[in-house]
């Protein structure tokens, strides 16, 4: 009964740690990962990110594919372990609903500071807070139209998710919320999968 | 430590610099609605010269054409506040808000696709050489609609009497 118990307790354990990946060997990405933050300071990433649209924007915009590059630099004598400097330049189209002869983009470049979860779990939480500038185009396909364009001050926070892949390369998962502080607030939430690579 | 945070400091003195930077417009307050995506009642007469009126419905659009035999480049009036989306082929459109959006045919305009308009700003004039009519289409979510009701009260009774007694949008 003793080892019957015992076992069942092993069995449990193993199955958690399988769960969580905390069975790190020399080959896991995560300790892989976690030893290159020191000998490696610099995680370059792009991926896709799509936006789903808030407030009055909901059905203003039909959401669209963007793109999105980052950069994470670790500055441990400054920000400490915890913190990283991150900056992120995006680029997102806004077609406007029902108005085919003209086009929105918009470019968002923001610098801030990411954490992560330390820890042994395979998936690791990451939140990150950004302030930057994002500017805004309207185009008309017709020649000789009337561009307008404005910059405007923006502030994001990103929650998600890291994943390791192999060796160097992560994949993050995040939402970030978007807020832009021009005349009409505009707000989006979106949903960006980047792949991480550590130069 | 002290690097550092005078960098983030400059950075985040362009940052604020570079806030409300641009040309002409901001294109997310232009597309967005000041009033709510609410359908306004408020538009005025295209035209403030006296005029004939018909009132007409086709299968595939709606519109109302004024006319007078004497218009030959008579000033025309933007019957509401938006941005000019389309401008060719004697024909403008001006974009009020998400839902709605107002074409006016046969009138010669200077205005580029993407400048603004207020109220009863001018438009542009009739044609020159032809016996001048325009057409006034109204279109809610992308579809051409009578446009009486849109108009403000004293615009709509004027075109109420000059169709005497008839009801314009019943074709």
């Amino acid at each position: 009964m003793k080892y019957r118990s015992i076992r069942l307790s092993l069995l449990t354990l193993t199955a958690t740690s399988l769960l969580l990946g905390a069975q790190a060997s020399a080959a896991d990405p995560v300790s892989t990962s976690q030893e290159t933050k020191s000998s490696r300071p610099l995680i370059v990433g792009v991926g896709p990110s799509y936006p789903t649209f808030m407030g009055d924007e909901t059905n203003l915009y039909n959401p669209s594919l963007g793109v999105e590059a980052e950069m994470i630099g670790f500055l441990p004598g400054i920000l400490g372990d915890h913190l990283n400097l991150r900056a992120s330049f995006q680029y997102q189209p806004l077609p406007v609903k029902g108005l085919s002869t003209a086009s929105i983009s918009q470019w968002n470049g923001f610098v801030g500071v990411e954490t992560q979860k330390q820890g042994d779990f395979f998936i690791q939480p990451l939140f990150a807070a950004e302030i930057g500038t994002q500017f805004t185009w309207l185009a008309f396909k017709t020649p000789g139209s009337l561009d307008n364009s404005r910059a405007a001050l923006a502030a994001r926070i990103r929650p998600g998710i890291r994943i390791p892949v192999w060796s160097r390369l992560d994949m993050t998962l995040s939402m970030p919320l978007h807020l832009g502080f021009n005349s009409n607030r505009f707000t989006m939430l979106g949903s960006v999968a980047s792949m991480r690579f550590a130069l | 430590m002290k690097t550092f945070l005078t960098k983030f400091l400059a950075l985040a003195l362009t940052t604020t610099a570079l806030s409300g930077c641009g040309t002409y417009r901001d294109p997310l307050a232009m597309m967005a609605d000041p009033s709510k995506n609410a359908i306004p009642q408020d538009m005025s007469l295209p035209v403030n010269q006296s005029f004939s009126f018909t009132g007409y419905v086709k299968n595939t659009h709606e519109a109302f054409t004024f006319y007078s035999s004497g218009w030959y480049g008579v000033q025309v009036v933007a019957p509401i506040s938006g941005t000019i989306v389309e401008n060719g082929n004697y024909s403008v459109t001006i974009r009020h808000n998400q839902n709605l959006s107002v074409k006016v045919v046969g009138v010669l305009s200077q205005f580029r696709p993407g400048e603004y308009l207020g109220n009863g700003n001018i438009l542009g004039t009739t044609l020159p050489n032809v016996a001048g009519s325009i057409e006034f289409y109204v279109y809610v979510n992308g579809s051409a609609v009578c446009p009486l009701t849109f108009f403000s009260t004293t615009a709509r009774q004027q075109i109420l009497n000059v169709a005497l007694g008839t009801n314009p949008c019943s074709g």
